[in-house]
């Protein structure tokens, strides 16, 4: 990936599964990525819109529901078609999150051109609950494909 | 979706939405129309009971706030400082000087995230004919813009003094676990300053939306105090003769299980619903607005009282520009107090809370035990008192605008729901609409 690349893991670190996307963030901090913005997000819509770069890749790591398996990573590419609402929790309990984040985003045509989500299913979103182990390996694996990549 | 109705059959029809978008939580509506008449509307909240009044016996009362706080994750705020003056009443304790500003200065935080949510992303795509935000930001992008910075301001105001913006976790009983330093919040002021502009751009900008002509009789109900607009303190008064204090709220209004809801409706006891939010601290307490705000709302068209459901979303509007002006105001005052929080020791005892959660008031009652622990806990939410007026006010509207085709219909009432910004999980928790007319049925489906 030559474009400037930001990442931004979302979560909330306190709520077990939750915090998979601030795993990614943390873990990736820990490796030398220095053309790398690596950002941490609690998944509120003003606060994201802030947070998405104007130009370059945008990459978003989030926790979403178990479709099939715990700590299995999903990848979607959301430069040109929308995230399915479904998948992806809602922070916002007036239904305004992450999905919502990428289309305002890109109604008022300040979504970079390439836009890739990553959705680590989890199982556990129990406040005060640390990361499932398949998670917290699916994390990692995630961690290290990204590096690679980047 | 097809307009099966024929208006002027004279028959009977049914208007159903079975979930209404752009609320919170899960609700549905159902209008029955006889003859031109409206026979029933019913709005119905089928979201799960939480039990949070019950789980709450025998955790110690430190942990009211951030209990309380995960009802609603647009209000904790308000959840968290209901449960905190309820707890140091109860404990022979009262917050004063700069921790009781910091309260306020939170609360500002909240108003403008909520409000600004509410007003530009929620409600105007009602008034403007889109069905989302997203939709509208296509053809409004710097009325959007704008209010996301707005929205943002508030929520650094949380994020700053409640330790992050969904779900602050800094606000305990006796004020906080940690207070801002003058620097910390001199950058805060920085960023408020511009949100004076943006909020009167707000008060404009709705002041010029298309307002249907609906006015209602209201009884507002509110807190007032006698020198500021209302965030924490204060009597209990409506324009139809109450003012009391908030020990006696079990004695004024009274709570109702009704069978299409999971929510309890509230009245005034032996009088009827009545109508709690920015409208009745409005009507209330406009004598309370800086100059600055009531020339706005003056030049935005409202008078002292505003009794057209459907121009609440002026009023938000006014609210916000006072809470950006009256955040300026404590934080231009501050000074750092010694210790973040009042000392308390444990007592057996009762205390009451009502504070004004941006959709109106929200009361606690606790009875604590003699080591601290929850005997009984009581929370009544802002949204649970105003579904008996949303009803009334709907009943009102169908019955004034009978000859809107079903499609028309169903968005209009959708609008005059969402005028409350009704946070239904608070409530209990997404609106269906059915409208029933002479035996035709209509209903959404999402």
């Amino acid at each position: 990936m030559k474009a400037k690349t930001t990442i931004i893991g979302i979560g909330n670190a306190n709520c077990g599964d939750d915090a998979a996307g601030c795993f990614v963030a943390e873990a990736l901090r820990e490796r030398d990525l220095p053309t790398v913005q690596i950002l941490s997000a609690s998944g509120e819509v003003a606060d994201l819109l802030e947070k998405f770069p104007s130009a370059g890749v945008l990459i978003l790591v989030d926790a979403m529901a178990e479709v099939t398996e715990c700590g299995r990573i999903h990848r979607m590419d959301t430069s040109a078609d929308a995230l399915p609402t479904e998948a992806f929790s809602r922070y916002s309990t007036h239904g305004m999150g992450l999905p919502e984040a990428i289309e305002m985003a890109r109604a008022l045509g300040r979504l970079p051109s390439t836009v890739i989500v990553y959705g680590i299913e989890g199982r556990n979103f129990q406040p005060g609950d640390p990361l499932s182990p398949e998670v917290e390996q699916g994390g990692a694996r995630l961690v290290d494909q990204l590096v690679e990549a980047l | 979706m097809a307009d099966k109705t024929d208006n002027s059959s004279g028959k009977s029809r049914t208007i159903k939405v079975d979930y209404m978008a752009r609320v919170e939580g899960e609700s549905g509506l159902d209008i029955t129309i006889l003859n031109d008449r409206v026979e029933d509307v019913k709005l119905r909240i089928f979201e799960p009971p939480r039990f949070f009044e019950g789980f709450m016996r025998g955790r110690k009362f430190a942990d009211a706030p951030d209990i309380t706080a995960r009802i609603c994750g647009i209000c904790p705020v308000a959840y968290q400082m209901s449960s905190a003056h309820a707890m140091e009443q109860a404990l022979g304790v009262s917050v004063g000087g700069p921790l009781r500003e910091l309260r306020r200065l939170i609360y500002c935080g909240e108003w403008i995230e909520s409000h600004v949510l509410h007003v530009y992303l929620l409600h105007t795509p009602d008034f403007l004919g889109y069905q989302d935000a997203m939709s509208m930001a296509k053809d409004y992008p710097d009325v959007v813009e704008k209010g996301l910075r707005l929205k943002k301001t508030g929520n650094e105001i949380v994020q700053l003094l409640g330790g992050r913006e969904i779900h602050p976790i800094n606000v305990k009983v006796g004020g906080f676990y940690k207070v801002p330093t003058k620097q910390e919040l001199g950058k805060l002021r920085d960023k408020l300053e511009p949100c004076l502009d943006l909020a009167r751009e707000m008060i404009e900008f709705t002041s010029r939306l298309d307002f249907p002509d609906f006015r209602q009789d209201y009884e507002f109900i509110s807190l007032r105090h006698k020198e500021e607009y209302p965030f924490n303190e204060g009597r209990l008064v409506s324009n139809k003769g109450l003012d009391f204090d908030i020990a006696h709220f079990d004695e004024y209004i009274v709570e109702e299980h009704v069978p299409h809801s999971t929510s309890l409706h509230a009245n005034v006891r032996t009088r009827g619903s009545y109508l709690v939010g920015p409208m009745a601290r409005y009507h209330n307490c406009y004598d309370k607005l800086s100059d600055d705000a009531r020339a706005l709302a003056t030049a935005a068209g409202l008078g002292k009282t505003c009794d057209n459901p459907f121009q609440s979303i002026v009023v938000r509007a006014v609210e916000t520009y006072r809470a950006v002006e009256e955040a300026i105001r404590i934080i231009d005052a501050y000074e750092m107090p010694g210790q973040p929080s009042v000392d308390i020791e444990p007592r057996a005892g009762v205390g009451y809370g009502c504070t004004e959660a941006p959709r109106g008031i929200l009361y606690h009652r606790y009875e604590l035990d003699d080591e601290g622990l929850i005997k009984d806990a009581v929370i009544v939410p802002p949204t649970s008192q105003n579904q008996g007026r949303m009803e009334a006010d709907l009943r009102s509207f169908v019955a004034g605008n009978l000859g809107l085709t079903n499609d028309d219909l169903q968005w209009k009432c959708e609008q005059a729901v969402r005028n409350y910004d009704p946070c239904i999980s608070c409530s209990c928790h997404f609106l269906k609409v059915k409208i029933d007319r002479d035996g035709e049925i209509y209903e959404n489906r999402p």
